[in-house]
Parts: C-alpha cells; structure tokens; sequence
C-alpha cells in the first residue's frame, strides 16, 4: 500500500473507500477515523457492552475494507451500509444473549432499597434498556434502535433496512410498545416511581 | 403499573447523549485489518509454472537460452561446412580417414553364382 495526499472532511466516504481499493493507505487511515466512531457508537448503544460492541466494530469495518473494490460508488452510500451491517450483527448478538441470558436472570441491584447514585442508576436503565431489546424480534429491535437510538428517520431506516417507510412506522410502533411491556415489570427497580 | 412513552422517550436521549470514543487500540487493530486485506489483494497466488517456462527459469532466463540456442546453430554449422582451419585439426587430431570392411571381398559362399 502507498501513502498518498490527505483527505479533508468534504472528500466523500464513497471516494475515500474507492481510493484504499486502490492501494491508498491514507485513505484507509482517513476512512477508520470517520467512521470507526460511528459504527461503535451505534454498537454499543444497542448492546451496552463495551468488548462486544468493539468486536462488532472490527467486524463491520473488516467487512467493509474486504467489499472496497466491488464498491459501485452512487448506487449505496457507505454510511446506509454501515448502519445496515451494524444493526444485523448486533441483533445476532442479542439473540445470542436472549438465549443464555433470560431477562429474570439480569442481575438486579443486591438490595433494591439502597439507595444509588444518579450515574449508577442512568447506567442501569440504560442497560436495561439494552436487554429489553433484545428480547424483541430482530426487526423489530433494529428499527427502534435506529430510530430512537440512532435518531434516524424513517426514509432513512427504510433505506438501510430494504422496507417501506409504512414498515418502519409500524415497526418501530409495535418495538416501542413492546419496550415498554418489557421494562414496565421493572419500573421500579430503574427507580422511575422516585421521578 | 407502566412505562411511559415519556419515560422511554428520556431513557432514548439518555442513550443518544452517552458520548462513545473509540479507543486507540481498536482504531489500531482497523487500520491493521485494512492494511493485511490490501497486502492480500496486490500478492496474488502464483500461477503454475509451464514447462518451457521451468526450463528457462532453471537455465537462468532468456539471455542464457539464447546463449545457447547460439552455441546449437554454431555447432550444427560447423557439422556440415567445416571451415578448413577445423578440417585440418580434426585430421591432425584423428588421423586419416580409413575404411575398415568387416567383410571379405571374396565370394566364399558362391552366392554370386
């Protein structure tokens, strides 16, 4: 690989991913920075789990330095990719967790009555969030995640997830509600009665 | 007792604000995949050498199949037009030529009738 000129923030991700196909060090470098932050965001707001949203960052990004040259640029653009890639790994590892992990053996706090402080309890609705989630179906954990999580909207995820946008509305509807269920049983727990 | 679409509404800003930084070692191990799949891409499998191909690599390349193609028309030359500086030698070397017949010259068996 050769070092070439560098890139500033305007050059295009497509350009940027075309350019390292092409033997173009820089432009992976240039690449890995932008994006590397995105996809672990995204990850680890959906699995709350700091080494797992790492490993699915590596993967993502593996797969997508392997894609470069196919890469037809003005047909996807790299970030809808991303997303997509993004969303699917995570959801398979929440499967996993679904399966070995029942939400009545989520550990709860040793004893409920202590009290905690705002840090540890935002931590732990926050990953009680994550484990709601991944009791819902795939789709249905995708599209909320990318719509409440990712603040997307649902051109947006219509686009990222090959559906509809009236899919999406419906989809993340019936996310929503069933998130809802989900982490109604532990309200209390998560200290939203104080609230 | 539920979960309001207020509460969970929070709980997604909560989540959205949590900033994310990747740390050094990870956009490391990145960088590092790129540049092992890019090294990948430009050492292609070598093809199956042919035979001629072998030949000319184990002589030392085409410059030494030329030698000797040369040193081969030389020699198949001076087979059959030797110059007289060779023909001389080659006398000087082995001697005259001599015909030496294993045969008798006489008809002993009288198959000539």
């Amino acid at each position: 690989m050769t070092d070439a000129a560098d890139y500033d923030a305007a050059t295009p991700d497509a350009v940027l991913l075309v350019a390292y196909a092409n033997g173009d060090r820089q432009a992976a470098t240039s690449l890995a920075a932008r994006l590397t932050p995105r996809v672990l965001g995204q990850a680890f707001r959906m699995l709350r789990d700091r080494a797992e949203a790492e490993d699915v960052t590596q993967e993502v990004l593996l797969r997508l330095w392997r894609i470069a040259p196919e890469w037809r640029q003005g047909e996807a653009q790299v970030t809808t990719w991303l997303y997509r890639v993004t969303a699917n790994l995570c959801t398979d590892r929440l499967r996993r967790r679904k399966r070995t992990t029942p939400l009545d053996g989520v550990a709860e706090p040793a004893d409920s009555a202590a009290p905690v402080t705002t840090i540890l309890q935002e931590r732990a609705r926050l990953d009680a969030l994550a484990d709601a989630l991944a009791q819902l179906p795939d789709r249905q954990a995708q599209a909320v995640a990318l719509r409440h999580l990712e603040g997307l909207g649902n051109p947006e995820i219509a686009q990222i997830m090959d559906i509809s946008t009236e899919a999406v509305e419906s989809l993340t509807a019936r996310g929503k509600r069933a998130l809802a269920a989900v982490l109604a049983g532990r309200k209390a727990e998560l200290g939203y009665d104080d609230d | 007792m539920t979960m309001t679409d207020q509460d969970l509404d929070a709980l997604f800003a909560t989540a959205r604000a949590a900033p994310v930084a990747p740390s050094d070692a990870l956009l490391a191990r990145i960088v590092a995949d790129a540049d092992a799949i890019a090294a990948g891409r430009t050492m292609p499998a070598r093809p199956a050498l042919g035979f001629w191909t072998m030949l000319r690599v184990a002589i030392g390349g085409w410059p030494a199949l030329g030698g000797m193609a040369a040193a081969t028309l030389a020699g198949v030359w001076i087979g059959f037009a030797p110059p007289s500086a060779v023909a001389t030698l080659a006398t000087t070397f082995w001697g005259e030529t001599t015909t030496i017949s294993l045969f008798s010259s006489d008809d002993i068996l009288g198959i000539e009738g």
